[in-house]
């Protein structure tokens, strides 16, 4: 492997292989002579680390030099080979990143170096490395594969925050029981007026909390991702508890019990409580398969 | 998700893929949520953010909150375009992976 070192990328073996580790100020000019002798059908440069490293060197090899030239970035797959004036312009663009601290150099390795390169004073740690690959398509589809993943898993991060605010299940609880109370020990007209009330609490914090999109402050889930049909099983979850409070009345006053709506409230919020965490882990079960599929 | 397949330079870098991803199925999303699930520093996820706004692909939110000061990114429908076709170019190319004999 030929190094080059300071201020200057003169040295271009044609047929070997070159990392440079440069000062800042030097990588443009490096890089435009590279390129320019890239084209030349000079010197290859190759992914430090990596299942390219291995590979045989193409002008040793007598390949032509020109179709082993890929894009780093990949502009249009493999119709990008060769195409060096785009090359040039990607590279000038990973230059740009190196002050932000993410270089790109291949992904698989090197992750020392943007953790360095994230820290605090990055100045005086600013890139003095640049590797510079001619990328195979091995490389690019090995890429692409890791790209689409690392899209899966941030999806997945997002789908995870699908759910309701920890208090809604506790709230909503709380209300059954305090209904149910009221059903026995007080007046029809308190009940009816409890009942109203809590309607119209419930449907104002439903509108924004139902769908399950926005557990936290923190992030908001798009409609598409948590899935349509969320709001009406939630909402379908809630009536059909509402039955099963009247089923469990009805059968506790058939059976002589003193406070029929009571009893059957306290069985209902149990089983939101239970219930409810459950319904939205089958949400996000369901926004998972639907991410899987595409 | 539809659209041409295009890759997209602006968006391919691993960090920016990532917080563009991120946003693509939200939604918004608070600044420090972002950071957090990147593991980014404050200055790194600012920077990445602020060549993504600059490009057109995000749009940075000030809302008001008497708590504490908060900072919303959602992506805009050119950086949802952008991603998508930045996707399907992705998917192309594994598409047309030749396996190895």
């Amino acid at each position: 492997m030929d190094w080059a070192w300071g201020r200057s990328a003169s040295v271009l073996p044609p047929g070997g292989t070159t990392t440079l580790l440069l000062e800042r100020e030097a990588q443009v000019a490096a890089l435009q002579a590279l390129a320019e002798a890239a084209g030349e059908g000079g010197g290859r440069f190759r992914r430090h680390g990596g299942k390219c490293r291995h590979r045989q060197d193409p002008v040793a090899t007598g390949r032509d030099p020109s179709a082993t030239w890929m894009l780093p970035t990949w502009g249009e797959g493999r119709a990008a080979r060769g195409d060096l004036s785009l090359w040039r312009s990607v590279l000038l663009r990973d230059l740009n990143q190196v002050a932000a601290g993410v270089v790109e150099d291949g992904r698989r390795h090197l992750t020392h170096l943007r953790r360095l390169l994230r820290e605090l004073n990055t100045e005086r740690r600013e890139a003095r490395e640049l590797l510079l690959d001619v990328v195979d398509g091995k490389g690019c589809e090995g890429n692409s594969v890791a790209d689409e993943r690392r899209l899966e898993w941030f999806r997945g991060r997002v789908i995870d925050q699908i759910g309701m605010p920890w208090w809604y299940w506790w709230g909503l609880a709380a209300a059954w029981v305090g209904l149910g109370v009221a059903s026995d020990v007080a007046n029809p007209w308190v009940t009816s007026a409890a009942m109203l009330t809590f309607g119209a609490v419930h449907s104002f914090v439903s509108t924004w909390v139902l769908a399950g999109r926005q557990r936290t402050s923190d992030v908001r889930v798009r409609a598409e991702v948590a899935g349509r049909r969320a709001p009406a099983l939630i909402f379908g979850f809630l009536v059909g508890l509402g039955a099963v409070t009247v089923a469990v009345a009805l059968l506790a006053y058939a059976d002589g019990a003193g406070h029929p709506a009571t009893m059957a409230s306290v069985f209902v919020a149990v089983a939101i409580l239970l219930g409810g965490h459950r319904l939205m882990a089958a949400i996000r079960t369901g926004a998972i398969r639907r991410a899987a599929a595409g | 998700m539809t659209g041409a397949a295009r890759f997209d330079e602006l968006i391919h870098p691993t960090t920016r893929l990532s917080i563009v991803a991120l946003l693509a199925a939200a939604d918004w999303a608070e600044f420090a949520f972002i950071r957090d699930q990147l593991g980014l520093s404050d200055s790194a996820l600012s920077k990445q953010l602020a060549t993504l706004e600059d490009a057109g692909y995000v749009m940075i939110e000030r809302p008001l909150s008497e708590r504490r000061r908060r900072v919303r990114a959602r992506l805009t429908p050119v950086g949802r375009k952008r991603f998508t076709g930045h996707v399907a170019a992705l998917r192309g190319i594994i598409a047309n992976a030749v396996p190895e004999t």
